[in-house]
């Protein structure tokens, strides 16, 4: 194996699994708040507790997040130190700020953590929780903006550098908004939080499935109601965000747009293919990409075959479409039959409230439970597909028709035992820090901690009481 | 520049002088004074921890828990401002380092990790078998960090001209070796100082303040002669870091003050590496490298001039209301705080 290719392993395995570590702290700390203020506002334990829970796997989500940030900003420094040699000069500044932000989470999150029984004005407490989301999620449009300004450089004089190699027209500001930027947040950022939501999602639905006394049951469906509507809510600028990426693409990347979807050739009245399979709608790919069924769509002979990505990203982009159509159809009848419910449940028929909402309720019915376990492992696949899709479809390059990936990385020697070493280490902490959280999260003296509250902030109404009850519940 | 020009040469009679230019130079080696003083703490506790973690537990915790993740901040804000200052030197520095680097940074996620572990952890023994992990871990990180410190002020053990290390000189030179006893001894003086901790003799602290002077200065003199003629041009401002260091150890003898005592000593650690980065000034490698050449001109450099400074007064800002929280705020100002109902 040559240098190169295990300094793409490398990278490829350590960032593989950093963005899920990454993906659940940006979530985890939107729920953990919201579920806070919700116990706070209607004075409810079960909230409260659970926000309490969530905080303490927050800690170790940072921990592991931040201990693997920093692995993977050392390893884009010396397994690509001419990459980063540019990005030094010229798109410095997203990761320098990106810092700041850095800083002011792991400062909030001290302070939320280690103070929530010092702090008397729980609003200032749900303020430092509010501000690790922010701080968080702010951190994750940065790095983004830097992979915007890989796949759509700027900020200097890319003629002249290509041909002399020498930076100049350097314009520092410009590339927190590259072409690429604003779509790229939208879609990237959103997918991350998305799945990050989800896997929280999943983890409340197994426990809820599994919970053996109705406190429980109450307890874990608080986290399910909050990380579904957080999903619900995400979801909207994921799917926009994707649609409106094939267009710039198709202006802005056309090579990438070419492999992603397969055009070998340049053509108008073009249709759309799903796994070699044509979609029998003429002109639907023109269509899509120009608003015009007649428009022309680019090919990869536009390009020499030496810059063309390898061609499997086609079929990761084709997965990774259809999964996200399926966890769209998802959310939607989850959304359909919480509302029905509801309409339901405020009408005077609500003892003969029908099956089906029973059924498809994501918070209510067993079966989209167990779906919604399902859906969290595709959610899961499909950012690793995206996140593949996304960088494979720049191959050659590193930085989009500027330079090529071989060319800036490290050929020392070293790469090779310490890519294994980095490979065997990260996947050790990944199945450690997961077996912790659960120990972290188990349920074993929740209901001994829910007796610390007075009994009016444990009281579960009637009509809040979960109809599933699963095995042993009784 | 020979080995021999450069023992002659000092900063200031050379001309070079500590001038405005050099102030990216000294706000990255502020970053990572913050970070050294942190983290060198962090080690001695993580010492303490493998050594007896039962007997200094109530000692360990209380600092470490709220601080770590900031000292891994620092880290980074280390690197990356290296990065953002130096741009010219990041690919040979990422081509030479590489080893080192990759190491201390997966083994500084393990710290992280057992250290987070531990923290939540409920059972005893896991949380003893943890710390130790996490003492341990941090002592390896340590010793490559100071050797990759060191042989940047050194040179031993690196070619610049194939950018690679040959590890057994760059691990076990004898400047590597006597600067990581020198910093041992001086995270002893602190750590003993700062935690009151009582063995042996009283005057502990002071015998390790001194070992650790002698290992400093016999290195720096036999590897590093331009930046000892430098010392024994700025030495008034040694001889105040020095004084700060009298006044916090005759505060903590006689009892007085603690708090101010041990501020002095934080203030003191500060200041020794900001003057080390003064004597070293504006030279990395032993000279090999100039960095007032290297340092970023241009629109970037002011941007990133008014991002230090905002993005500074805001962490600034929220460390003050961190250490209020953590260090001055006792739990019982909220006995118990309920959904809603928080009981004063």
């Amino acid at each position: 194996m040559l240098p190169t290719e295990m300094d793409r392993i490398t990278i490829a395995y350590s960032l593989g699994i950093h963005i899920l570590f990454v993906s659940i702290s940006l979530a985890l700390p939107i729920i953990m708040v919201v579920a806070e203020y919700i116990g706070f506002k209607r004075k409810n334990a079960y909230f409260d507790l659970l926000s309490r829970r969530m905080s303490k796997a927050m800690v170790l989500f940072f921990a592991i997040g931040t201990a693997s940030g920093i692995a993977v900003a050392v390893q884009l420094l010396v397994l690509w130190p001419g990459f980063m040699g540019l990005v030094a000069s010229v798109a410095i500044l997203p990761f320098y700020v990106e810092v700041f932000a850095f800083f002011m989470e792991g400062i909030a999150l001290g302070v939320y953590v280690y103070s929530w029984d010092k702090i008397a004005n729980r609003h200032l407490h749900m303020f430092f929780g509010a501000m690790i989301a922010f701080f968080a999620n702010l951190s994750g449009v940065l790095i983004i903006m830097v992979n915007a300004w890989m796949n759509t450089p700027n900020g200097f004089n890319i003629s002249a550098y290509l041909s002399s190699g020498v930076l100049t027209g350097l314009s520092p500001l410009s590339v927190f908004a590259t072409p690429s930027t604003a779509i790229e947040v939208m879609h990237a950022l959103g997918s991350t939080l998305f799945t990050g939501a989800f896997l929280i999602l999943t983890y409340f639905a197994i426990k809820f499935l599994f919970a053996k006394s109705a406190e429980l049951k109450y307890y874990f469906k608080s986290g399910l109601k909050i990380a579904f509507g957080l999903v619900s809510l995400v979801f909207i600028p994921v799917g926009l965000g994707g649609t409106l990426s094939m267009g710039m693409l198709g202006t802005l990347e056309p090579a990438k747009y070419s492999a992603l979807d397969m055009n070998l050739v340049p053509h108008s009245n073009a249709y759309e293919y799903l796994f070699g399979w044509k979609v029998p709608i003429p002109g639907l790919q023109s269509f899509l990409l120009t608003g015009k069924t007649s428009g022309t769509v680019p090919g990869l002979s536009l390009f020499p075959k030496s810059d063309w990505p390898p061609l499997f990203v086609h079929s990761t982009f084709d997965l990774m479409t259809i999964f996200g159509i399926v966890l769209g159809v998802f959310i939607i009848v989850g959304l359909i039959a919480i509302a029905v419910r509801y309409y339901l449940s405020k009408s005077r028929n609500w003892k003969h409230k029908p099956k089906l909402s029973q059924i498809f309720d994501p918070v209510y019915g067993s079966f989209m439970t167990y779906v919604t376990i399902f859906m969290g492992a595709i959610a899961m696949i499909t950012l690793e597909l995206g996140w593949i899709t996304d960088e494979v479809g720049r191959q050659p390059w590193i930085v989009y028709d500027v330079v090529k990936t071989y060319t800036v990385s490290n050929l020392s020697g070293w790469v090779i035992p310490l890519g294994i070493f980095i490979m065997v280490m990260y996947t050790f902490l990944a199945i450690f820090t997961v077996f912790m959280v659960r120990r972290i999260l188990t349920n074993e003296d929740i209901v001994l901690k829910l007796k610390d509250y007075p009994s009016w902030e444990r009281k579960i109404s009637n009509s809040e009481q979960p109809v599933t009850m699963a095995r042993g519940s009784k | 520049m020979g080995e021999k020009d450069l023992q002659q040469r000092t900063a200031c009679d050379n001309g070079e002088g500590i001038k405005m230019s050099a102030i990216p130079f000294f706000v990255n080696y502020g970053i990572l004074a913050a970070f050294l003083v942190l983290f060198l703490v962090e080690v001695g506790m993580a010492f303490l921890a493998a050594l007896n973690y039962e007997k200094f537990k109530g000692l360990i915790m209380p600092y470490i828990v709220p601080i770590w993740e900031i000292n891994g901040t620092f880290a980074v804000f280390y690197v990356v401002n290296l990065e953002a200052t130096y741009p010219s030197l990041v690919p040979a520095v990422g081509t030479l380092f590489v080893a080192p680097l990759i190491f201390s940074f997966v083994l500084y996620a393990v710290h992280n990790g057992f250290l987070a572990y531990s923290e939540f952890i409920e059972k005893k023994e896991p949380e003893r078998i943890f710390m130790i992990t996490y003492g341990i871990s941090t002592l390896i990180v340590a010793f490559v960090a100071v050797s990759m410190l060191t042989s940047s002020v050194s040179a031993i053990g690196i070619s610049l001209k194939t950018l690679s290390i040959t590890s057994y000189t760059f691990f076990l030179n004898g400047f590597n070796i006597m600067y990581f006893i020198a910093i041992f001894f001086l995270i002893l003086t602190i750590v003993f100082i700062l935690f009151s901790v009582k063995m042996y003799s009283p005057y502990l602290p002071l015998v390790f303040l001194v070992i650790s002077l002698i290992f400093l200065f016999v290195p720096t003199y036999i590897y590093t002669r331009y930046i000892f003629n430098n010392f024994l041009h700025y030495y008034p401002i040694f001889i105040v870091v020095l004084l700060i260091f009298v006044v916090s150890f005759l505060l903590y003898y006689l009892e007085r003050y603690k708090l101010v005592s041990k501020a002095l000593l934080v203030l003191g650690s500060y200041m020794s590496v900001m003057f080390y980065g003064a004597l070293e000034y504006p030279y990395f490698f032993n000279g090999a490298i100039n960095a007032s050449n290297a340092t970023v001109t241009g629109p970037i450099a002011t941007a990133e001039d008014v991002i230090t400074i905002v993005g500074g007064l805001a962490v600034v800002i929220f460390m003050a209301v961190f250490i209020y929280f953590s260090y001055f705020v006792k739990e019982g100002k909220v006995k118990k705080t309920r959904a809603g109902s928080p009981v004063k």
